[in-house]
């Protein structure tokens, strides 16, 4: 009787965390998996037997024979992620490094000044971007002046557009843990590099970079991924010429139903992403980080 | 090989206002082991940083052998610094971390790996070159910061509190190895600590710092035997400090518990050894023989540690330990006071 007691305390305890798990991410991707396999049916809905269908249509093979785009969308997706992900690091770096360097007093209202945009709902965030990049606004008239584009036409809607809103949308998510990693450089090392004879840029590579490095792979994996299935960036900003993976599946599901094709798209979303993040674990397990603890 | 270095009016303001050294003039003699003590938060590490070139006086100059070098960035000085912390490159392995200065200043990879290969063996960490530094103990982490900066050939090699993370066993060894270390390369060796004992257990000669200044600079025996402030003498637990009430014909000193004769100099107080008082049961004799009280006997192995009141001034007694009596608390005995050999110390 007495030794139970721990053991009903620990399934009482586990119990909530247990149940969320069951429903919110077990339940569904059971789901989402036996959609992917199911035929279409009438209105677009899943229906049985199980077939390969929804999966060789997302492929590519329809009717009319083998069409690429579904895998365009697809690569696309991954490329501007990429882009966006690699402009954000760019950004994110230096900003993180001066306000992580910054003494305590102006660290706060720095990343006060940094996140508060992002308070805003993301769609109005797009929005504004929308009328920034507008037809004669000033950058668009700037962009016009050099030649980039056309007079009349505008920055929006544009894959331009598109990446422009996925940096601005997830640089806090690669700042923030930068900060964080910046905070916690040991100042002591790069006294020590200097003090063996490393110059500048050899500080930054022996002594700064490698005990910031775990900090842009946390924040490649809050960016890249999100931004991989990104929905109201390219809706608001791409005008559907550059149809990303989030839109494409988000149309499966409204409009011309068909949820096996969606079901199947979002599943391939998952097993890119988890290709992604072990690739990231990979990267981190070898460079022992302090990483590990999250992956 | 070995270098002097020299501060000359160093003074040093943080962008905060803190003042970390305020007028410090040291001189380092070269080939020599040197230890800076005082109290945490004095400016010791400051100092140091200055010597080394990492940190830039906010005004005076640093000299190494006679060349002003205040202007000299870190990389282009041939000093190299244990830190306070190690700071060893936590990233990278032992032996990578002990070649590092070697690699930067583009030193071949043959010629690194025999190098640390050397130090290693000479410290005794050669096991532990494929390590990285998460693993090591605090002892072994010592040996490899020590190594990083050695490997280098330094002509002044800085210790920054490198025994302080330590337990007191592998301290004393460690201590005793760094002399030997000194010893043998003859560089120059600038020890930083705040143990009163080990700076003077190692030092050739030592500073004395208090709130960004240096109070002195001697030999340990000149520091023990004549500390230039009743703070000094305080800051090293000398002893008894008797505050000096006034003087009186043919050398008579009046202080509060009693009147001493033949006290040469003039000072504001009156230092006395403890190991230098006499306790006896016989009865007063001599005119700088007073009576005390014994208050606590501490049993410390080699001596006795004897707490005294003497008309309600405290006094310590440290006898040797002859085997014979041990005065009880509670005990009236006689204690002779060596004025031949007593300080007198200015506030
Ligand atoms: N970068 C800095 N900015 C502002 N103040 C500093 C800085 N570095 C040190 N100080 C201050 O300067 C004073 C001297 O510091 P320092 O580190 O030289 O002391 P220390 O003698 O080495 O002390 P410890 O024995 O604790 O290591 C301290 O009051 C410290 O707070
Ligand atoms: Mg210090």
């Amino acid at each position: 009787m007495r030794e139970r007691r721990p053991v009903r305390c620990a399934i009482l305890l586990l119990s909530p965390g247990v149940v969320w798990i069951l429903f919110a991410l077990v339940l569904p991707s059971v789901f989402l998996i036996a959609f992917a396999f199911a035929t279409v049916g009438p209105y677009g809905l899943p229906h049985w037997p199980p077939s390969v269908s929804a999966i060789k249509r997302l492929a590519g093979f329809g009717m009319l024979g083998w069409s690429p785009d579904n895998l365009i969308i697809l690569g696309r997706s991954a490329v501007e992620a990429g882009l966006a992900t690699l402009a954000v690091i760019g950004i994110a770096y230096p900003v993180a490094g001066f306000v992580g360097l910054c003494s305590s007093r102006w660290r706060l209202p720095l990343v006060f000044l940094l996140i508060a945009p992002s308070w805003t709902n993301q769609v109005v965030r797009a929005i504004a971007w929308m009328n920034l990049l507008a037809p004669h606004t000033p950058l668009s008239t700037l962009a016009s002046s050099l030649g980039f584009i056309s007079q009349s036409v505008g920055l929006v809607p544009s894959r331009f557009a598109v990446f422009v809103g996925l940096v601005y949308n997830f640089l806090p998510f690669m700042v923030l843990p930068l900060i964080v990693a910046f905070g916690r450089v040991d100042r002591a090392q790069i006294r020590a590099a200097r003090d063996l004879y490393a110059g500048p840029i050899r500080v930054f590579s022996h002594a700064v970079w490698p005990q910031t490095r775990s900090g842009v792979l946390i924040g490649t994996i809050l960016v890249a991924i999100p931004a991989f299935g990104m929905y109201t960036v390219p809706r608001l900003l791409g005008g559907g010429q550059s149809m990303m993976i989030g839109e494409f599946i988000a149309a499966q599901f409204a409009g011309g139903a068909d949820w096996p094709l969606g079901a199947a798209a979002a599943l391939s979303l998952m097993a890119l992403t988890m290709i992604g993040v072990a690739i990231l674990r990979r990267l981190a397990v070898e460079s022992a980080d302090d990483l590990r603890v999250l992956l | 090989m070995a270098s002097n270095v020299g501060l000359r009016a160093v003074d040093k303001t943080f962008a905060d206002g803190t003042r970390a050294l305020d007028g410090v003039d040291l001189d380092v003699p070269g080939g020599q082991l040197f230890t800076v003590l005082g109290p945490s938060g004095c400016g010791k590490s400051t100092a140091l940083a200055i010597i080394a070139g990492l940190d830039q006086p906010t005004s005076g100059h640093v000299e190494i052998d006679g060349r002003d070098v205040t202007n000299l960035p870190a990389h282009r000085r041939q000093v190299n610094t244990v830190f306070q912390s190690y700071a060893l490159f936590e990233h990278m392995n032992v032996a990578d971390n002990i070649g590092f200065g070697l690699r930067m200043r583009g030193v071949k990879k043959p010629e690194i790996r025999r190098a640390v290969e050397d130090m290693a063996g000479f410290l005794r960490i050669r096991a532990l070159l494929r390590s990285r530094i998460g693993q090591l103990s605090g002892g072994e982490r010592q040996r490899v910061a020590l190594a990083r900066a050695l490997v280098n050939a330094p002509r002044v090699l800085l210790l920054d509190e490198p025994l302080s993370a330590l337990d007191a066993e592998l301290r004393t060894a460690l201590a005793d190895e760094l002399a030997d270390v000194q010893r043998a390369l003859g560089i120059t060796l600038v020890f930083v600590t705040h143990d009163q004992a080990e700076a003077m257990k190692l030092g050739d000669r030592m500073a004395v710092m208090q709130t960004g200044r240096i109070v002195q600079t001697d030999t340990p025996r000149g520091i023990y035997e004549k500390p230039a402030t009743a703070w000094l003498a305080r800051f090293m637990g000398l002893g008894n400090l008797w505050p000096i009430r006034g003087y009186g014909a043919d050398g008579r000193v009046y202080l509060d518990f009693t009147t001493l004769f033949g006290l040469e100099a003039e000072g504001d107080y009156v230092l006395v050894r403890p190991e230098m008082i006499a306790l006896t049961t016989a009865p007063p004799r001599g005119p700088n023989d007073v009576t005390a009280d014994i208050v606590q006997a501490v049993f410390a192995g080699p001596s006795i540690d004897y707490r005294l009141h003497c008309n309600g001034q405290r006094m310590r007694v440290l006898a040797p330990n002859d085997g014979r009596m041990i005065h009880a608390p509670g005990t009236c005995v006689t204690a002779r006071i060596p004025v031949e050999r007593a300080a007198l110390i200015n506030a």
